[in-house]
């Protein structure tokens, strides 16, 4: 068998558009404000990394609406007095009594999943107590190679943090069936302590 | 060689370095339907509002310290919901209510637009704030809520919206006249409406702003447009329309066989209908009796969303056959979506006819004296009896199935850009994983064992034209070349494939977006003339599937023929040569 002579031909074929991008302008989510990683770091009061041990759902009498108390068992935290404690918070949105309720940004958080949630001041307010709603919340997910990693909350890895942003990867959804196939060098996200590490660099207070 | 692409350049501006950073919150590409939307609670969907009508009602409060004159603000609400009412196509209407003093209820039936009154927002005290001036939005307090929808269900089969209620902070600079710092008050109402008519973010589903793009800039005014008319097409079905929607890629299938061998794989097509609606499949052939297999051939939405279609080909005599298969909602008057099959059916042929692939054949696109090849990277195979005839992809995204020949990388179906019987160009599934794999290429005649390939996590190689010359831009737009060198002490930009993970990832046969740029994540580094050089951007050309853009500035003092090379996570692809004068 012959096979083609292998060369690059262009030339005339290779036509050219050229589209320009002027000065990018500050974006706002449409319902929330957009917060970088280094933000989201100073912004927090606490941050915290555990796993949530329950959520109670029920509705509010006089709203009609559904709210959700989660506690989590925190392992991780900075400040690191917050380890080794049991945090709850309200929230709204959830299921309960056949009833759900859907919080447009706001993601929903189910018992037994392992979370990190970075925390404000005021943890009262109606739609819980994490920075930016759903930006504040991040998964603990086992990794390709069955090492934990952290991902955002839409369970995409997140690889690592360049110039105060989130560098995140594919969501295992999206990766499919190749899910169990050869990982090496692949990229699998932040461990919780490389992901912590990250938090107290980024409010610049070492050790914290 | 064929062209891989139509290559159109984008020339990415130096002053983009610094971008804000991808917002989440919007469902993943999974969730995207025909028409470019998502159904808010992916994956486990609402249905639309059973009445088909929204009550709209202004909570009588609506007067934080940026909404101090109703009549400004209460003709832009009313301006809002009628945008979203004049939508043609879906069966659903609005009723305004005006202003009230009843508070927001979960159950009440009624879309309450509020802004402190509603309870969730505390009113202020005191002072509007002031808003500094400059680009950058003002430090929010608390967590930076603009606006909520609170959507409710008493769930059910079909789970649908029962009610909605709409929140503004009201501490958010919004304006209907917005400047430069302030946020576009009705351009946020009408997302938040969509919102509460059952429409998620459609920031994985299109590239571009929309209303239900997650998010938005400061000063920019959004308008309803195609896929949030389509959304609200697709929940809020009219009785004369289609109620089950299928892609357009998808109305069409094509399946080889031959005479008495193994029937070709059935082809799943993705069928998409408002949570709840049970559907049905039926299947009619022109000839050649009940040759075509359905399953399962009735579900429902959204659980039973993949059809599988086959053929029973074994006892057919060579010969072409068609067939229809039509999709319906149980019940509904309205047209059923329709799949077109073809199949063709040969005499068993001589071995020789079945596709031939050898590891040489595998190549880089940009470079095929290079067998590099990574995630997410454009291929070229060469070989024999690659497809029955010649074809090429028409636009992104890109089909997987191409002139009746698949290619699968580890498995994973590979979007194609072109395919003729010695050559396919396509791009490796940017899901797939670095290390030890196989390709194979599947025809309707037969298929080529996988042949063993390594995937490097980045494997870069630059596009050459006529050699070794680097497929590049002048900063004024020109290809470089030996006629039209660069001028030192500019920058150029260089193209190429095999750039490894980006972020924000792009999935495989999909188009980059502009905005925001999606950058290689990887360590990186440029040498030109044997100097380093510094890498302005390095991330997908907007516009292209699974095209690379890397501009560079250029040392001072460098002048002449200059070889040019570029470092991706530790790996250097092939050097190329730049002219600079």
């Amino acid at each position: 068998m012959t096979l083609l002579a292998k060369k690059t031909r262009f030339g005339s074929c290779l036509r050219l558009a050229v589209c320009l991008i002027g000065m990018a302008l500050p974006l706002a989510a449409s319902s929330v404000v957009s917060f970088d990683f280094a933000e989201l770091s100073q912004r927090a009061q606490s941050v915290i990394g555990g796993r949530i041990t329950k959520v109670v759902s029920e509705t509010d009498p006089a709203s009609g609406y559904i709210y959700s108390t989660v506690t989590v068992a925190v392992t991780d935290a900075v400040p690191a007095q917050h380890a080794g404690r049991e945090y709850s918070f309200r929230m709204l949105g959830g299921e309960a009594d056949g009833q759900s309720l859907y919080i447009s940004d706001l993601p929903q958080l189910k018992a037994a999943e392992s979370v990190v949630l970075f925390l404000q001041s005021n943890t009262s307010t109606v739609f819980g107590p994490t920075v930016g709603l759903w930006q504040g919340v991040f998964f603990v997910e086992d990794g390709p190679n069955g090492k934990q990693a952290v991902t955002d909350s839409q369970r995409r890895p997140v690889l690592g943090i360049s110039d105060r942003q989130l560098v995140r990867g594919f969501s295992r959804e999206s990766r499919g069936n190749v899910q169990g196939l050869a990982a090496e060098g692949a990229p699998e996200g932040l461990g919780l302590t490389e992901f912590f590490n990250q938090v107290r660099a980024h409010r610049g207070v070492a050790g914290q | 060689m064929k062209r891989l692409v139509a290559i159109a350049i984008a020339l990415l501006s130096i002053q983009t370095a610094r971008l804000p950073g991808q917002t989440a919150g919007q469902p993943p590409v999974e969730a995207c339907k025909p028409g470019n939307f998502t159904v808010i609670g992916y994956p486990d969907e609402f249905g639309p509002k059973t009445d088909r009508t929204y009550r709209v009602r202004i909570d009588n409060r609506f007067d934080g310290n940026f909404l101090t004159q109703q009549p400004i603000w209460v003709p832009v609400i009313q301006q809002a919901v009628q945008k979203w009412d004049a939508v043609s196509g879906a069966d659903l209407s609005f009723e305004m209510e005006g202003l009230s003093s009843v508070a927001a209820n979960a159950f009440d039936g009624v879309t309450t637009i509020a802004a402190c009154g509603g309870g969730l927002f505390t009113c202020p005290v005191g002072p509007p704030p002031t808003i500094p001036p400059g680009p950058q939005p003002p430090a929010f307090a608390q967590n930076g809520v603009i606006a909520v929808t609170l959507v409710s269900s008493r769930g059910g089969v079909t789970k649908p919206i029962d009610d909605a209620d709409i929140f503004f902070n009201p501490e958010i600079p919004l304006s209907t006249n917005p400047a430069g710092n302030q946020i576009d008050f009705e351009s946020v109402l009408l997302h938040e409406l969509g919102h509460a008519l059952g429409l998620d973010h459609n920031d994985n589903c299109v590239v571009g702003p929309t209303v239900m793009e997650s998010v938005i800039g400061l000063g920019d005014k959004r308008a309803i447009q195609s896929p949030e008319m389509e959304g609200i097409r697709f929940l809020y079905t009219e009785p004369t329309a289609a109620a089950v929607r299928i892609y357009q890629k998808d109305r069409t299938l094509r399946f080889d066989a031959l005479q008495g061998r193994v029937p070709p794989f059935p082809e799943g097509v993705p069928i998409y209908g408002r949570r709840g609606g049970r559907w049905l499949a039926t299947a009619t052939t022109v000839s050649g009796g009940n040759w075509l297999v359905l399953s399962p051939p009735a579900g429902r939405f959204p659980a039973d969303g993949v059809l599988s279609v086959g053929v029973n080909s074994g006892n057919l005599a060579p010969g072409n056959y068609s067939g229809t298969i039509s999709v319906n909602l149980e019940g509904h008057p309205g047209p059923a979506a329709t799949v077109a099959v073809t199949l063709r059916v040969e005499a068993a042929q001589p071995l020789e006819q079945q596709p031939f692939l050898t590891r040489a054949g595998i190549t880089a696109a940009s470079n095929t004296a290079s067998a590099a090849l990574a995630p997410g990277s454009l291929f070229t195979l060469f070989g024999e009896y690659l497809g029955a005839t010649t074809a090429e992809a028409g636009s992104a995204p890109l089909p997987t199935k191409l002139g009746g020949t698949e290619v699968l990388v580890n498995g994973v179906k590979a979007p194609l850009l072109y395919v003729s019987p010695k050559q396919i160009n396509g791009q490796i599934p940017a899901e797939v994983l670095p290390g030890r794999g196989g390709i194979l290429v599947r025809t309707g005649l037969g298929q080529t064992p996988s042949i063993p390939v390594d995937l490097t996590s980045t494997a870069p190689e630059f596009f050459l034209i006529d050699g070794d010359q680097v497929l590049a831009l002048n900063p004024n737009n020109t290809v470089n070349s030996e006629a039209n060198p660069a001028p030192q002490g500019t920058f150029i930009s260089l193209f190429l494939t095999g750039q490894g993970p980006v972020t924000p990832p792009v999935s495989s046969g999909r188009a980059a977006p502009l905005l925001p740029l999606s950058r290689v994540i990887p360590f990186s580094s440029a040498q030109v003339g044997g100097q380093e050089a510094k890498i302005l951007f390095l991330g997908l050309a907007p516009g292209f599937v699974g095209l690379a853009q890397a501009s560079i500035e250029l040392p001072a003092g460098l002048a002449g023929r200059l070889p040019v090379s570029l470092t991706i996570d530790g790996k250097t692809g092939s050097a190329g040569f730049i002219s600079v004068e």
